[in-house]
């Protein structure tokens, strides 16, 4: 197979991962404004207790649902617990992110007091690639790229025809208009945060698996990567975030396959402040700047 | 209507909650980031103790590694050859009186961090007399800062810059990265391989060893199929490891952080088949190996890995002597049996027994006055006693005679510019230990430097 049309099958792969993640944080953004720096350590968080279930003998996906479920709790409990009550106080958006921070080396640092300065792996059936016109990719992967795009459609038409989704975006262009109109602001951004948890836990996992192993810093280490995705796309729009995660996918794997391996990383940002300077507001994505952060 | 914007005007009251709110939290945050950390809690812990023993003179040894970040297992891993050697020392009646002790010091794994960690340490510690420290990552910006200060630092940095610095307070027991990059090469010949792959992380660390590797595979002219330096840390390597399956290399020499090679084995597994891997000493690290068998299995790892170290004679008094009391130190080594074949933590027993035994060669336990007293307790010399053991040095020393200490590494001989540097050897991983495979003799690796 071409090598060209190899690279390309590997960015649909890492695409599919980081966009599952880029969602979740974009659609937490648009709706809360709160630039939530501490949803990598989330990811590890809810990567974590998918890998006690699943050190208990429990198969990997259905541990990976037990990890959505938790990682919708902790999101909804730590913007109650920490940031709802700033948000309250009337904090700026740049204090804001300086708590998220904070949040997150609590949560990092509070992890590795738990588990240790070592790395963990799932326990999975040894895996083997499967020859798809050419492609190579492990069932595994397959199944990833499935969820991904199931998430996907999901996200897409909750946000689209759904009561709920509709009070979303409403919330996300007008928070005073949307308040204003009756929609129950405190319950939507509830929903959001658990809608965000729950992707950002199936987000850790597919991660996870993917890189093989993982430690107490893993989700954080990853978060740049994702929120570029993010932002790339337009912050703030989850179509905007599966197309931001594709550039970004795509661009990592045809460098690596044509050029030095060793500048993928930088190449993805390349194309990132390219796009950004051609389109500020990302791809998609109308800005949401001038929006006060919502708890 | 009135926009909000992100400036919200607000009364002084409200500013004074703000202030308190950020002010209490700040706090909170503050105190739970440092406790959280179970090694930076005990550190924390021996703080005031440390106060109390250097007044009833006690000298103290800083573990300046990481305790956090993506390298926090380097901290636990030095601690590993300090808290034991504390034991043998104390247990021995401990240097000219005064009762030795290990501080573990965060270095935090980059040298913005690790600067400003090692002058607070120069700075608040007036019973610090030796120093455990200085990795790939941060040794060129603290070595200076220790060397400033006249304290001693035993380095594991492979890094060449100092094969021949001129840091007379720098001390290595382990031979350089270049060194290590020409046995890797040498082993490959050795065991028989003639189509190589060379796999080097983009770190400072792997990149030590990278440029004398390569050149070793040239120079002994074998077939290097593909060079690849990955950048680390990264989701996924699936197009680099497509391109080295094509190249189809019998063996790879590698040299790569735990989370990259594992990522990078996994994927490579996946097409079939993993090649020879020929590693460093990191592959034999616990957090390397733990990663690695999460993910392409133990059986697969231990077919395949063929680990280049310094040669140690791992039955030796010294490597007895350094296991029991390993063995002992659980209480400060969490799961001690772990580090048993980690080269990094034999070496920093050895440097703990080194610097002690050159303090009561020098009946001195200021650091400028002992320092130049080192080799003089590890270089051969006329009519030197070969001990293996702190007791068994300073009763040699007590007695008037000259000393050489061989360790647990081995023979520790240093040259002018401070650097040991020992022979190699090929181990492999075998009903639960590692074993010796064959020793790569000095022409062997000379061949390929």
């Amino acid at each position: 197979m071409a090598v060209f049309e190899s690279a390309v099958g590997f960015g649909i792969v890492t695409a599919a991962i980081l966009a599952v993640s880029a969602v979740a944080f974009t659609l937490q953004f648009s709706v809360t404004n709160i630039f939530n720096i501490a949803f990598g350590s989330v990811m590890t968080g809810t990567g974590f207790i998918a890998y006690a279930v699943n050190s208990s003998g429990v198969n990997i996906w259905i541990s990976m649902a037990v990890a959505a479920l938790s990682g919708g709790v902790i999101s909804v409990a730590m913007n109650s617990l920490i940031f709802a009550p700033f948000i309250r106080h009337g904090l700026s958006r740049f204090a804001m992110v300086i708590v998220t921070i904070a949040t997150g080396l609590m949560c990092e640092n509070t992890i590795q007091a738990v588990v240790g300065p070592t790395f963990y792996s799932y326990t999975v059936p040894a895996e083997h690639a499967y020859n798809l016109g050419g492609l190579l990719l492990t069932a595994q992967q397959l199944v990833i790229i499935a969820i991904a795009v199931v998430l996907m459609t999901m996200t897409h038409l909750g946000l689209k025809y759904t009561r709920v989704g509709t009070a979303m975006r409403g919330l996300s262009v007008n928070t005073s208009l949307a308040r204003a109109c009756g929609i129950p602001t405190r319950r939507v951004v509830a929903v959001t945060w658990f809608a965000s948890g729950v992707m950002a836990g199936i987000g850790s996992v597919a991660l996870f698996l993917d890189t093989s192993t993982f430690s107490s810093t893993t989700g954080t280490d990853f978060l740049i990567v994702v929120i570029a995705a993010a932002v790339l796309g337009g912050v703030g729009s989850a179509e905007g975030a599966v197309v931001g995660a594709l550039v970004v996918g795509l661009a990592i794997e045809i460098e690596a396959a044509y050029w030095n391996p060793e500048l993928k990383e930088v190449t993805a940002f390349v194309v990132l402040i390219l796009v950004l300077l051609l389109r500020p507001q990302g791809i998609f994505s109308q800005l949401a700047s001038e929006r006060t952060a919502v708890g | 209507m009135k926009r909000e914007t992100g400036r919200r005007l607000i009364g002084k009251s409200d500013a004074k909650k703000i202030r308190s709110s950020v002010l209490v939290a700040s706090l909170g945050v503050t105190a739970l980031v440092l406790g959280a950390t179970p090694a930076m809690g005990a550190f924390r812990g021996q703080d005031a103790a440390r106060v109390a023993r250097s007044r009833s003179g006690s000298i103290e040894i800083a573990i300046f590694h990481d305790y956090s970040g993506p390298n926090a297992a380097y901290g636990p891993e030095a601690g590993a050859g300090c808290f034991p050697a504390e034991r043998v020392i104390n247990a021995a009646g401990g240097v000219l009186g005064h009762q030795l002790t290990c501080v573990p010091t965060d270095a935090k794994g980059d040298p913005a961090d690790a600067v400003p960690a090692a002058n607070r340490l120069i700075a608040s510690s007036s019973s610090l007399v030796g120093v455990l420290g200085g990795g790939s990552d941060d040794a060129t910006a603290v070595v200076p800062l220790f060397q400033q200060a006249h304290i001693p630092i035993f380095s594991t940095t492979g890094q060449s810059t100092f094969s021949h610095s001129t840091f007379s307070y720098f001390w290595r027991i382990l031979s350089p990265d270049s060194a290590q990059g020409s046995a890797m090469a040498a082993a490959a010949k050795k065991l028989g391989f003639t189509k190589v792959a060379t796999l080097f992380g983009n770190d400072a660390a792997a990149q030590g060893s990278a440029p004398s590797a390569i050149a070793g595979v040239r120079k002994l002219h074998l077939n290097l199929v593909i060079s690849q330096t990955i950048a680390i840390g990264q989701l996924s390597y699936r197009s680099e490891v497509q391109k080295l399956a094509s190249a189809k290399p019998q063996a790879i020499i590698s040299e790569a952080d735990p989370q990259t090679s594992a990522t990078y084995l996994s994927e490579l597994s996946q097409l079939g088949t993993v090649p020879a891997l020929i590693t460093d000493p990191v592959s034999q690290e616990p957090s390397w190996r733990k990663a690695v068998i999460g993910a392409i299995g133990k059986s697969k790892l231990n077919a395949n890995d063929y680990a280049v170290v310094a040669y140690s004679s791992m039955t030796s008094d010294a490597y007895k002597t350094y296991i029991t009391a390993l063995l002992a130190s659980a209480k400060q080594v969490p799961q001690p049996s772990q580090w048993e074949a980690d080269l990094y933590s034999v070496a920093d027993y050895d440097s703990v027994v080194i610097m002690a035994l050159a303090m009561d060669l020098a009946h001195s336990v200021s650091p400028s006055v002992y320092n130049s007293y080192i080799t003089k307790v590890t270089n051969p010399s006329k009519g030197a006693v070969v001990v293996h053991t702190y007791a068994e040095g300073k009763a040699a020393i007590a007695k008037g005679k000259r000393i050489q200490y061989v360790g647990a590494v081995g023979s520790i001989v240093f040259d002018r510019w401070h650097n040991a540097g020992q022979g190699f050897a090929i181990e492999r991983y075998k009903s639960g230990n590692w074993a010796l495979s064959s020793i790569l003799t000095s022409s062997e690796i000379k061949a390929a430097a």
